[in-house]
């Protein structure tokens, strides 16, 4: 088990002094309670991360919850959550929503989404050009970009949505979504947009690429197929940074808290048994 | 059969700067010849053997005989023209009498006492030559100087083998190493594990660990032979904790990102059975009884969460209810004649609850954690019965372990040291068995095998009543 070196050395040093009393103390000592709120992407993340932070320091109590990335921030700016999970830098404007003024953002994990269709769409690969047709409505029949003659049914995440955010950003560079018509159906989380993308033909939307599932297709994207492995060499340009962001510079078991997460112990272990990739890969 | 452990010996943390003035001071044996130069024999513990080295105090720094010393770690002397070569560990070390420089792979270090010729031996400031050699120097709390020609370093944490040999992995920036490490001398060979591996479990029996990757696999590493790993299941799903069976055949397995379902993984046909599948998410801390029909393992609940997304964000429209999402022991077992079996559980209290472990299948033990971070933390047991009873609440425990039928605690101790204690889960007797140093970050235990501390990043293992030093 790792304990926090730079306690250990703390102690080292004191233990010198035979009438020093507990400064530094074992690691152990720490104390404190965590609120952790926002991306659900990121729960599952954040509670093995706690599990496992516990049994370093027992004292350290950490509850967290989840109701999409924008309640993270939110939750900070308003003092009931110490830190707000967000699948965006919170701290800087993006697509729909301005930045939180005095959070700071912590990378936590590199988070890739994918473009997904129905399994019975005939169409594997889009241009950026195409998805941004697509999505803002332009474009409304498969046949238009390689496909069938059937209509496309667009399912897009609702307002709030990290995912929708970073696919905004990253697959559409900034462009509009269509927001409503008979074709357009909007979803409030990724197992919803994983049943209906699943369960509607010629449907697109976009996913976790962690939730793709062999019920539906993943799109290569400018002919780059969405994998791990190029996200980190760099081809695949559709993903994003989880980000843990506090009130200003965190202290104490918070602070103790987001180290543990972007440890090398825990990016390199845990972090990547759950399918996210470590921050350390885009370095 | 019992745990090989000590009786209440000190781990005093002395900072033991190699290289500077304070090093050798504490050590060296007293001399009390009047000539210049005074040459003791001073005992030392090298690779593991208590030898006599000569050596000169001078200016509070130990100088030791080069010959005796190189002899003994093994470092290969070569002279020429007044200058003389060690080599160990791929290092080369150049020294000279009168000399204050150490020249090491080239580069030059600054020595605080110059090489000494004394009646035709020389000495060399014994701190410094043997960080140029890339052994490592540590003195325990009884004085005892330890000198091991080749030491593991930067361990993480370790996990004890047999009663010989532990597994020590080392975390770095870009992924992992796991070596198995012979505790007496400190040898250790790398083990094929792949960088993207999950921690190691090791199997009950100690032959052989499974780990889990990105993708899901499970692979195992038989430790008894030299290899590389096998997987021995390609199923996809996440795979957040791995338990082996009772008798190192089978891997159960939580399944799912939010841990949900228990599944039991046969490694010979790569079969996959599950176990439950209640949609109870965030299961986590499995344990499976020794007969593989109880389950036990914690659920945490979310908090919920109210926000209104039609307002304008500005507003912070959001609430937050954590009541209730303290972890709780649930227990399932396996039943075939009863209709809709489902999980009990066994807590209701709103403590955390750490280093569970159900020993026998039916009472399950933790680490108490009141909300009052004031409050002692302590052992505590409940059974099938959900009565809480308390196992051992003198001083506030830090750390709990199993191994052999006992609890083994850290806790506080009196001011700036800690205690381990021992408690027989049976009769709630706890017996003190060391006090350490608050540096000690964790205790590893494991039936049969002695008690090893990390402290500083360093793996110390109990030997005899001594901490020896197993990584640097």
């Amino acid at each position: 088990m790792k304990w926090f070196k730079s306690l250990s050395v703390a102690a080292l040093a004191i233990a010198l002094v035979s009438t020093s009393v507990s400064v530094a103390g074992a690691a152990s000592d720490l104390k404190g309670k965590i609120v952790i709120n926002g991306s659900s992407a990121l729960l599952p993340l954040t509670l093995q991360a706690a599990n496992e932070f516990k049994k370093l320091h027992p004292k350290v109590k950490i509850s967290a919850s989840a109701a999409g990335s924008i309640t993270g921030p939110q939750s900070v700016r308003k003092g009931i959550a110490d830190i707000g999970a967000v699948d965006w830098d919170a701290s800087q404007d993006v697509p729909g929503f301005k930045k939180f003024d005095g959070q700071v953002a912590h990378k936590v994990a590199i988070i890739p989404f994918a473009a997904v269709v129905n399994k019975n769409v005939k169409v594997d690969d889009l241009t950026t050009k195409q998805l941004q047709d697509i999505f803002s409505g332009k474009v409304t029949n498969w046949k238009d970009v390689g496909g069938e003659d059937a209509d496309i049914i667009v399912v897009n995440r609702a307002f709030g949505s990290g995912t929708r955010v970073n696919f905004q950003m990253k697959a559409l560079q900034g462009t509009e979504f269509i927001s409503k018509g008979s074709n357009y159906k909007e979803v409030k989380s990724s197992g919803d947009m994983k049943t209906a993308v699943e369960t509607t033909p010629n449907a697109i939307g976009y996913i976790d690429l962690v939730y793709v599932t062999s019920n539906m297709k993943a799109l290569k994207i400018n002919k780059i197929a969405p994998t791990e492995a190029n996200v980190v060499n760099g081809t695949y340009k559709v993903w994003g940074y989880g980000y843990y962001m506090t009130k200003g510079k965190p202290d104490g078991a918070t602070k103790a808290f987001i180290e543990y997460i972007q440890s090398a112990k825990f990016q390199n272990g845990s972090l990547k048994k759950l399918k996210f990739i470590p921050i350390s890969a885009l370095k | 059969m019992s745990m090989v452990l000590k009786k209440a010996s000190l781990v005093t943390v002395l900072a033991l700067a190699v290289g500077t003035a304070s090093a050798g001071a504490a050590f060296a044996a007293t001399a009390t010849a009047t000539s210049a130069v005074q040459i003791t024999n001073s005992a030392y513990i090298v690779n593991g053997t208590t030898v006599n080295l000569g050596t000169i105090t001078e200016k509070g720094t130990t100088l030791v005989s080069l010959r005796d010393l190189s002899a003994k770690l093994g470092a290969k002397l070569q002279a020429a023209g007044g200058v003389v070569q060690a080599k160990l560990n791929g290092h080369t070390v150049e020294l000279k009498a009168g000399s204050a420089v150490l020249k090491v792979d080239g580069a030059e270090h600054k020595l605080n006492v110059p090489v000494k010729n004394a009646k035709g031996v020389t000495y060399v400031e014994l701190g410094a030559y043997v960080e140029a050699l890339g052994a490592s120097l540590y003195e325990d709390g009884k004085g005892s100087v330890w000198i091991d020609a080749k030491l593991l370093s930067n361990v993480d944490r370790i996990q004890w083998v047999d009663a010989e040999r532990f597994i020590a992995t080392q975390e770095n920036e870009t992924g992992r190493a796991d070596y198995l490490v012979e505790a007496a001398t400190g040898k250790y060979r790398l083990l094929d594990v792949a960088a993207d591996a999950s921690e190691l479990i090791l199997a009950p029996n100690g032959t052989k660990v499974a780990y889990t990757n990105a993708e899901g696999q499970v692979s195992v590493l038989d430790l008894t032979k030299i290899g590389r790993a096998v997987v021995v299941s390609t199923d996809t799903n996440i795979k957040p904790e791995l338990v082996w069976s009772a008798d190192s055949a089978s891997i159960y397995f939580l399944q799912g990102d939010k841990g949900s379902v228990i599944a039991k993984l046969d490694p010979e046909i790569n079969k996959i059975t599950k176990i439950l599948d209640d949609k109870v998410d965030y299961k986590a801390n499995l344990e499976v009884s020794a007969d593989g029909k109880t389950f036990t393992y914690t659920v945490t609940k979310p908090g919920a969460v109210v926000a209104d997304a039609n307002k304008p964000v500005e507003e912070d429209d959001v609430s937050i209810d954590m009541k209730g999402t303290e972890p709780q022991i649930y227990q399932f077992t396996v039943d075939p004649s009863v209709k809709e079996n489902k999980a009990v559980q066994l807590t209701t209290s709103t403590d955390d609850k750490v280093f569970i472990h159900a020993a026998d299948g039916s009472s399950v033990a933790y680490v108490s954690v009141s909300a009052d971070t004031s409050a002692k933390s302590t052992l505590v047991k409940v059974g099938k019965d959900k009565n809480v009873a308390s196992l051992y609440n003198e001083r506030d425990v830090y750390q709990a372990e199993y191994a052999g039928g006992k609890w083994y605690l850290l806790t506080e101790g009196n001011g700036d040291d800690q205690f381990v204690y021992e408690v027989d889960p049976a009769t709630g007797a706890a017996k003190q068995l060391y006090t350490l140093s608050s540096a000690v970050s964790g205790i590893v235990v494991k039936e049969g095998a002695p008690l090893a501390v990390i402290q500083d990043g360093r793996v110390l293992v109990d030997v005899n009543g001594s901490w020896k030093p197993a990584s640097k």
